[in-house]
């Protein structure tokens, strides 16, 4: 797995949001068109610049990208759709990297946009019975792993609890954030119960929204006029899936380690240059788990380290998610990994307002879908 | 007394015990449960290649949760739901009987219990806890 090393350099150029927000009446088109726009006039870019689209959608349908770039009007370009779970909008990013850095396209737009409600799972048409499909469900699986964590680890209520109230508090300084309220530990264990140690303030709302990226060469980027110092360089992708694990190890987790470990290395990178990670935190305990997993710490000291504010804004070397994550910030699907890209740029432009990690020049994407599969991506400002 | 999902298990034969349907790859003994009609994961080994065998049902728990909310339609909660290593090597997940959560270590049995007008396949503690 080469990256984007061997490869043209790209560059993101541009970045828009429709916030995310609880399931609504509002048409997808409406929220698409919307981010798609704010990237735009971020990039200052016109539309028919853009020849590439890759939709990163999980429910909507399909043709979701003509329905509604069509709007904008019909220019030819070249468009895809990308389904890959919960990465949906990280693989849409991928996909228009790549078509950027092979040469096949200039400037290409990833667009992540979902609205909730529709989507159907594959694995419910596979024609297997299911033992427990309980523990299929994302709560139970989850709650499982905290419980296990615990078990192994001697990881606390308080400890999980600790990842949705400071994920909620960077949420409540985002402006595209689903939830906007700080939460206290105590607010936090003592909302619902719903799966072992997991509250409902552990666990991601479901919602709708939009996020869009655009990519460009640096060819592209002379050729336009466009402002360099705010284009951020993607230094790696990496995509993958599970491999069988034996026993009773965690396949997700040694997926997780693995593709995190390529994305770094194909970047020419080690954890400690990292500054900003956003990850998959649909549930409280994966991000103690990833971050481990990721290498941020050693095994089973992921607590230790939230506890001491190391995962903070400003806390410590590196900030894990920034943006409030999937818990605080939502997880509409389609948009999810693009909306991590969107952060992660802000950021290394400085300017996440109100909540911007000081001295940060290097972060991680880092997302992972229902199957599973896993997606990262490497970015550095000059 | 019918089973709720007869293609998964089966009586043992003694008491209320219940044996997991499973296949096996004749060369390398990869086991796969439940049958498909798709083959064996681990081995990549096709079903017509493959052998039905029929595991014990005896198993350790590794880990277990208790779910409060219905997260799915028509679940009753609490349910304790418990991921398990049986005594032939495989991991799987499975429903236990009762509300209690036994420890790590604990031997349990796939046991047959009554579910509404079917016989269901729940996971009971044998012998005390670990």
């Amino acid at each position: 797995m080469s990256g984007l090393a061997s490869m043209r350099p790209v560059r993101v150029v541009g970045i828009g949001m429709h916030p995310y927000q609880f399931p609504s009446e509002t048409p997808y088109v409406h929220l698409g068109l919307t981010a798609l726009r704010g990237a735009l006039a971020d990039a200052g870019l016109a539309w028919p610049d853009i020849t590439f689209a890759a939709i990163g959608t999980g429910a909507i349908g399909m043709a979701a990208g003509r329905v509604m770039l069509r709007h904008l009007g019909s220019t030819g370009l070249e468009v895809v759709q990308v389904e890959n779970a919960s990465a949906s909008g990280s693989s849409a990013f991928r996909t228009a990297c790549l078509m950027v850095a092979s040469g096949q396209h200039e400037i290409a737009l990833a667009l992540g946009v979902d609205k909730f409600g529709s989507a159907q799972r594959a694995a419910n048409k596979d024609g297997v019975p299911r033992l427990t499909p309980e523990a299929e469900i994302p709560a139970v699986k989850f709650a499982m792993m905290a419980r296990a964590w615990r078990d192994r680890f001697g990881l606390t209520r308080e400890d999980l609890a600790r990842v949705a109230v400071k994920n909620h508090g960077n949420a409540a300084r985002n402006p595209y954030a689903q939830f906007r309220k700080p939460r206290t530990l105590e607010q936090v264990l003592a909302a619902n119960p719903v799966a072992g140690d997991l509250t409902s303030l552990q666990c991601t709302p479901r919602g709708d929204g939009a996020a869009a990226a655009i990519v460009a060469s640096e060819e592209a980027i002379r050729r336009h006029g466009l402002d360099r110092r705010r284009a951020v360089r993607v230094l790696s992708s990496v995509s993958s899936s599970e491999h069988q694990v034996a026993d009773e190890g965690w396949s997700l987790v040694e997926m997780v380690q693995r593709s995190g470990l390529a994305a770094l290395e194909a970047a020419g990178l080690g954890m400690a240059e990292i500054d900003i990670i956003e990850l998959h935190d649909a549930f409280t305990i994966e991000e103690i788990v990833y971050a481990e997993a990721l290498g941020l710490c050693p095994l089973g000291e992921g607590a230790a380290q939230l506890r001491a504010g190391q995962w903070d804004i400003g806390g410590g070397r590196c900030a894990v998610n920034p943006s409030g994550g999937l818990l605080g910030m939502g997880h509409p699907i389609g948009p999810t990994g693009i909306g991590q890209v969107t952060e992660i740029v802000r950021q290394l432009r400085g300017e996440a307002e109100g909540r911007h990690h000081p001295g940060a020049r290097t972060a991680l994407a880092h997302m992972i879908g229902l199957g599973s599969v896993a997606v990262g991506h490497v970015l550095q400002r000059d | 007394m019918d089973l709720r999902d007869p293609a998964l298990y089966a009586p043992a034969g003694h008491g209320d015990a219940a044996v997991l349907l499973a296949l096996r790859d004749p060369a390398t003994g990869a086991l796969a449960f439940p049958r498909t009609p798709y083959g064996i994961g681990a081995s990549g080994t096709p079903a017509e290649a493959a052998e039905p065998v029929e595991l014990s049902g005896r198993a350790t728990l590794l880990v277990c949760v208790t779910v409060h909310q219905p997260l799915s339609p028509g679940m009753q909660v609490p349910l304790v739901v418990a991921r398990l290593r049986l005594e032939e090597g495989l991991v799987i997940d499975g429903v236990l009987e009762g509300t209690e959560e036994p420890p790590p270590g604990s031997a349990m049995q796939a046991v047959l219990v009554m579910q509404g007008e079917r016989r269901a396949c729940r996971f009971r503690l044998v012998g005390g806890a670990a």
